[in-house]
């Protein structure tokens, strides 16, 4: 397979725009950059005033930092969105089933689909998570799949988010600045809403409650006003009218879960979990972890509290399981993958670690667990004693790593200090599985605001878009 | 209290509640403005925020066509548009300007600067700002007004304020009911699909009255007609409920009037309650919404009335 090294123009070549960004392409000629300056400072202060923050730790001048807000949208064909949400939508369904399999009867590990050595040796397969029924057989309620675009229909997975994907507060907020600022611009595109995504979550999170109850309690649990999406937390909570808890608010007796309140104790049946598998239960897993509380995974055994997302999801979305992905679609839905994974060399087979230390300046390397674009190395853009340093790092632990080509990721058009210029994105849709799998139009836009760069991560200075997703595909 | 102030009184408080309530229905109407249906539809939602006002005849008389910048001018800037945002701002004023010696002068300087501040709205601050702009202004300014009202002695006067305030809130929430919710019945009583156009429309329903937190607090389920109107007609505690504002006005004028003084407005207040409590919300989506309704306007009217005439005369 070969992939394009040329970074594919979202909006086309000035003068020849592409279909859906006709209209925008014709406003961004008549709007001054003193406006666009002007509503990008306005945006910044209706994120400051709501708080829409994130820390990043390690640097405490950045307890509450912005992050940065393009105001220029990104846009979605209708045609373009069909293909990439229907590829999202076969991937979760797939993961879900291979989630539920892993965790139960290990079908596709019998059937050598996959080595059984690569899951159950792999310290992100949680025995704790053996036998805990997740109704609907949902593991991964929300999913974030972090999707790149190198061509007019050619998208590719970077990775699938099914443990605690964070970000949609930005989506949602992102939207409402957009209408906020330009709402001329919505009165001539029909762009596809996206606020009933906190509904569709709850409803999502009810519908998964366990067997039984009918009118279950739902509570999001959050480590604490210091973690980095405290912020997401409270928003979720709120957007969907339920109690934003912390460890020290639950309390397991006889095997059910209860917020202490103030006219005394209150089951709560789904717990949207936004700690880490390690930190929810001390019973279980880390003893020393005040974040969580001890007895959660008692209840969920019982039957007696979902857990959301679902436990050890962490081995489906693995980097060294991201490998096996487009053979899990075939072996639950018999269908061939709709989006593709990035061909993906795994340093831990000899072979193919030489390939990668011999086309190091070539490709990106990362770790296994990373995240975050932390402990990477991106080949193009690094320099030969950086590569010398991580090709030490990587004959030293080659399990820990794999290798993929550099994608030359798309450009949208991006408000800069010297003006529009079109900058690198990603794109994270969310997908939500309930009784159904559905995913609503649009999702995170991540942009490098950083001419030439490739990492869109927050935490390394990247930004965010609106993304519209048509409703109707441009004559 | 002299009875002629108790009135202008009775009347700043309305204007207030009237000054933000105008303020939401802009903002239902622009955030409409916004979703895709309405790009075939630039009507959209903009005749029923002037009718909802009362208004609509006046600006079809005056201005004719419907058009969003010429409506948005008109519900913010127009002077001769008495639900507008001047207008109500001015009509605040003035009646706060008679009963200033009453106030604080906290309370007094935040009318009057809320004035001062209003007249410097123009074509090119709505530009500016945009409509969400003025609206978060105007919704500001009228809570600092009565977070002023805070510090006023417990005598007649909170009482005069929260009847004003509690009239004016159950009069817009008829009125909006009454052009909102019998276009939306048409679709029947399921829950919508929570991404079409009916639930968008519900939810601009909740967005005019200032209900939408109260909706996510206490909804146990997907958006149903039934319990919608359950929640706007007889929550027990949301500021915004009719059942509350009912309650508020014969609190208030048992406050200001005293217990055996309250006359025949307070037996319209009690019953008044007594018709809200008995409403049948299943009926309601039927055939008896109208009705309903119908009644409520009168008997505001009839209390508002009646108030006038046996205590700010």
């Amino acid at each position: 397979m070969s992939i394009s090294t040329k970074a594919f123009s979202e909006m086309g070549p000035a003068g020849q725009p592409r279909p859906a960004y006709r209209k925008l392409q014709d406003w961004l000629t008549t709007v001054p950059p003193a406006v666009l300056n002007r509503r990008r400072e306005e945006a910044d202060q209706i994120f400051r005033r709501r708080g829409i923050t994130f820390a990043v730790y390690g640097d405490p001048s950045a307890a509450e930092r912005l992050i940065p807000f393009d105001v220029i949208p990104r846009i979605l064909a209708k045609s373009e969105w069909d293909l990439l949400s229907a590829g999202c939508i076969q991937r979760v369904k797939a993961l879900n089933m291979f989630l539920a399999d892993l965790y139960g009867p290990q079908e596709i590990l019998k059937a050598g689909i996959i080595p059984p050595e690569e899951i159950l040796g792999n310290p992100l397969f949680l025995k704790q998570a053996v036998g805990i029924r997740q109704p609907h057989g949902v593991h991964a309620h929300i999913c974030g799949v972090d999707a790149v675009r190198v061509g007019p229909d050619e998208w590719y997975v970077l990775e699938d988010n099914l443990r605690t994907p964070s970000g949609v507060s930005y989506m949602l907020e992102d939207r409402s600045a957009m209408q906020r600022l330009f709402p001329e611009l919505f009165r001539s595109h029909k762009v596809g809403a996206i606020h009933h995504y906190p509904d569709q979550l709850l409803e999502n999170l009810r519908a998964c409650a366990p067997a039984g109850v009918d009118d279950p309690t739902v509570a999001v649990l959050t480590p604490g006003s210091l973690n980095s999406a405290y912020f997401e937390h409270v928003f979720l909570a709120s957007r969907m009218g339920v109690k934003l808890v912390e460890g020290g608010d639950l309390v397991v007796e006889g095997d059910k879960v209860y917020m202490r309140e103030t006219g005394g104790l209150c089951q709560v049946h789904v717990i949207y979990r936004r700690i880490d598998d390690d930190y929810l239960d001390p019973e279980v897993f880390r003893e020393d972890s005040v974040l969580g509380c001890k007895g959660l995974i008692r209840a969920a055994r019982a039957g007696n509290l979902t857990l959301v997302n679902g436990l050890g999801n962490g081995i489906a979305d693995d980097k060294s399981t991201y490998f096996h992905v487009p053979e899990v679609i075939r072996f639950y839905l018999g269908e061939e993958p709709i989006i593709h994974n990035v061909p993906t060399w795994r340093c831990r087979d000899p072979k193919q670690l030489s390939h990668v230390l011999a086309h190091l300046p070539e490709l990106v390397v990362k770790e296994v667990a990373g995240s975050g674009g932390y402990g990477m190395l991106v080949g193009p853009t690094s320099t030969r004693e950086q590569i010398a340093a991580f090709a030490d790092k990587l004959k030293a632990n080659p399990a820990n790593y794999i290798a993929q080509p550099t994608l030359a990721l798309s450009t949208c058009p991006t408000f800069v200090s010297s003006g529009v210029a079109p900058r690198h994105v990603d794109l994270r849709p969310y997908v939500l599985s309930g009784r159904t799998t559905t995913v609503v139009p649009g999702g995170l836009t991540r942009v490098a605001l950083r001419e030439g760069s490739l990492v869109v991560n927050s935490s390394q200075g990247g930004g965010t878009k609106d993304t519209w997703v048509l409703e109707e595909d441009p004559c | 209290m002299l009875t002629r102030i108790a009135g202008n009184c009775f009347w700043l408080a309305r204007y207030l509640e009237r000054c933000e309530n105008n303020a939401r229905l802009l903002r239902m109407a622009e955030a409409h403005t916004c979703l895709p249906e309405s790009v075939d539809d630039p009507v959209g939602l903009w005749s029923t925020a002037l009718e909802v006002g009362g208004t609509l005849d006046d600006y079809e008389s005056r201005l004719g066509v419907l058009e969003r910048s010429q409506v948005v001018r008109y519900m913010v800037l127009d002077r001769d548009n008495p639900s507008g945002i001047l207008a109500c701002m001015r009509a605040l004023r003035d009646n706060a300007r008679t009963a200033r010696h009453l106030l604080t002068e906290q309370s007094w300087e935040a009318i009057n600067e809320s004035w001062l501040e209003a007249q410097q709205l123009d074509e090119a601050r709505l530009a500016d700002v945009g409509v969400e702009g003025i609206v978060v202004w105007t919704i500001q300014r009228c809570r600092l007004i009565r977070g002023c009202f805070e510090d006023l002695w417990r005598d007649a006067l909170p009482h005069v304020l929260d009847l004003g305030a509690a009239v004016e809130r159950a009069d817009f929430t008829a009125r909006i009911l009454a052009e909102m919710v019998p276009p939306l019945l048409k679709h029947g009583m399921a829950v919508p699909d929570l991404c079409g156009p009916v639930c968008r429309r519900w939810r601009s329903l909740l967005i005019g009255l200032g209900m939408t937190e109260t909706w996510r607090r206490e909804r146990a389920q997907a958006l149903e007609p039934v319990e919608v109107l359950r929640l706007i007609l007889l929550h027990p505690t949301s500021p915004h409920s009719l059942l509350v504002n009912v309650r508020h006005m014969a609190t208030a004028i048992t406050g200001f009037a005293g217990a055996d003084r309250g006359g025949r407005s307070l037996s319209i207040a009690h019953a008044f309650e007594r018709q809200v409590m008995a409403a049948d919300i299943p009926a309601l989506c039927g055939e008896g919404l109208h009705t309903f309704l119908t009644a409520l306007t009168t008997t505001t009217n009839r209390l508002g009335g009646e108030v006038n005439a046996e205590h700010f005369t």
